[in-house]
């Protein structure tokens, strides 16, 4: 079994190698000090099983967990107890909260080993409830020409659905991530970002204008000149954000 | 806004008096009725507009921050102008000759009359201000007391941040395993530092020395955790050690930079701590690297900073001591602490 651990503190990766030491069949394939190196790891180990941790530099561990298309099984390890629901909603296999025993840590690890014969009912679902979310999104990490980068919400001109994918438009270039609408709509800010039309998000601050598009529909242009067709539904939700 | 309005009810009300007085008064020097209304009421309100205009001044520009004289200048600019002004109005209003020459002879009685207007009109906006001072200066004093206990409150769960302790736990944890010896020193020093948070006065003064010597003993922890990555570049001028700045001030912001820098990039950090004297004033400076990429908007670094920030308005009354700035992919915190003002303070 490959294991990598990603932890920023030498330290705190050295005390999970250090229980996994009694177990034989395990190979440590990677240990990494952050998320980069940590997606860099992934696909090239394919490992079957990742300790990650939650705040690292530049990227925390969700937002690595999101860069990777064959998720392995995951056990978070963080000193931070308020992850814990959002962790489960990623489907980890368990939260290892710092500092942990070697008791604690084997409970864990007989999870992950009873886990490993169904792997697919486990792996395959999208989480189903945002129970977590209370929280909202101000950036968002993709991948980018091989490269990772992080799109601050602030900087994003609107989103468009694109098969089972969503493409973010900033003012620089266009990005892809493998979420589905819903998923932003409920991450960023209600005030901030509206579902004008089944295909679209746009972001309130960047529209210029509001104009009839012919007699039946409307649509908004944004600062840039781009323009977004409104929906029946999507009209009244925006103006309803904008006050008007 | 309603206070003004009060004010000006009174100016009004004083108008419609000595414009009766004064009324009365022209009338026995058998004058016209209609050219004796005219001249009391104009000359009043003239006056009462430009009391309530000396008031206005005197609420909005701190006249204490004036030489004793200006304020004799204004009063005398005050009774001549408006006698003038008076004068001309009247003039124009009634406009007869002989009445132009009853307003010169009796320049005497109006100056007098002027004087006195503006002088009660600046007696009122001394007692007005001296009442409203006292008022702002009470609730200042209990907003002072609850913010000062929010702030201990606030400290208190500052000072041990629990993910530091878990983390520093977590590291104990594994060096128990890789070098025992290394995981009793961090013991040691992770209890001292927090003694010495739980110890501190959070009012009381303490030399910069020492300030540093607690500081140390967090970095020593950090340093641990964090060996790989983290660098500390010390520049402590000689003559700013014996200074005076308030007590676990300055752990928190190495704190603030540390992780702005950890978390901001992912390459090797330097945090830079550095003190001189500013005009008689201690000044501290700590800089952090970071990556504009990787920082949320505009609280970015500085989001750490405002209990330090409510802690020196508590303390000095002043709100320009912390300032953060960023230049770059350089985050700097600086602090200016006051070295005659805290003495008061520390009465307190």
């Amino acid at each position: 079994m490959k294991v990598i651990i990603i932890d920023d503190e030498p330290l705190a990766q050295s005390i999970v190698v250090h229980y996994l030491s009694f177990y034989p069949n395990i190979e440590i394939v990677a240990r990494c000090n952050d998320g980069f190196e940590g997606v860099k790891a992934i696909m090239q180990y394919q490992p079957d099983l990742i300790f990650l941790d939650i705040q690292m530099p530049k990227i925390t561990g969700f937002e690595m967990l999101e860069l990777i298309e064959n998720k392995p099984k995951v056990i978070f390890t963080t000193a931070f107890d308020e992850y814990a629901l959002k962790a489960f909603d990623q489907n980890a296999i368990d939260y290892l909260l710092k500092p942990f025993s070697q008791e604690r840590f084997d409970k864990a690890m007989q999870k992950c080993l009873a886990n490993n014969d169904k792997t697919l009912s486990v792996n395959n679902s999208e989480p189903l409830l945002n129970t977590s979310n209370n929280e909202l999104e101000t950036r968002v990490v993709v991948k980018h020409q091989g490269n990772i980068k992080i799109i601050q919400t602030v900087d994003i001109l609107y989103l468009e659905a694109y098969d089972d994918y969503v493409k973010i438009h900033t003012a620089e270039n266009v990005f892809v991530k493998k979420k589905t609408m819903s998923y932003f709509e409920q991450a960023f800010n209600p005030k901030q970002f509206v579902r004008v039309h089944r295909s679209f998000i746009i972001q309130v601050n960047q529209i210029n204008k509001m104009e009839a598009n012919d007699k039946e529909t409307m649509v908004a242009i944004l600062k840039n000149g781009t323009k977004i067709p409104l929906s029946k539904t999507g009209y009244p939700k925006l103006k309803a954000v904008l006050g008007i | 806004m309603n206070n003004y309005l009060r004010i000006v009810l009174v100016f009004t009300f004083w108008n419609l008096l000595f414009s009766a007085v004064q009324f009365w008064i022209i009338i026995e020097f058998n004058n016209d009725f209609f050219k004796a209304l005219y001249d009391s009421v104009i000359s009043n309100t003239i006056i009462t507009v430009i009391s309530f205009a000396l008031f206005y001044i005197s609420k909005n520009i701190h006249l204490q921050a004036f030489h004793f004289v200006k304020p004799i200048a204004i009063l005398g600019a005050g009774v001549f102008g408006s006698y003038y002004l008076q004068k001309t109005c009247i003039s124009l209003a009634v406009n007869d000759v002989n009445y132009d020459l009853f307003v010169s002879q009796s320049y005497k009685l109006r100056l007098v009359f002027n004087f006195l207007l503006i002088n009660s009109a600046g007696l009122v906006s001394f007692i007005w201000n001296y009442k409203s001072n006292k008022q702002a200066e009470q609730a200042q004093i209990t907003e002072n007391e609850k913010l000062l206990k929010e702030a201990e409150l606030l400290n208190l769960r500052q000072q041990i941040q629990p993910h530091f302790l878990f983390n520093s736990l977590n590291s104990i944890s594994a060096l128990l395993v890789i070098k025992p010896n290394l995981a009793q020193k961090m013991i040691q020093e992770l209890a001292d530092f927090l003694r010495g948070t739980l110890k501190k006065d959070s009012n009381a003064l303490v030399s910069l020395q020492s300030e540093i010597n607690h500081l140390q003993l967090y970095l020593n922890i950090e340093m641990v955790r964090f060996e790989h990555r983290l660098l500390i570049d010390y520049k402590i001028d000689e003559s700013t050690k014996e200074m005076l700045l308030p007590s676990l001030l300055l752990q928190p912001i190495v704190e603030n930079a540390i992780k702005f820098g950890l978390y901001g990039t992912t390459d090797k950090i330097t945090i830079s701590i550095s003190s001189k004297k500013f005009h008689e004033m201690l000044l501290i400076e700590v800089t952090n690297p970071f990556d504009q990429e990787a920082t949320t908007q505009n609280k970015g670094a500085g989001f750490g900073l405002n209990s330090i920030a409510r802690r020196l308005y508590l303390l000095y009354a002043r709100h320009d001591l912390l300032k953060v700035n960023t230049l770059q992919n350089t985050f700097t915190t600086q602090i200016l602490i006051p070295q005659t003002v805290s003495h008061e303070s520390n009465n307190n």
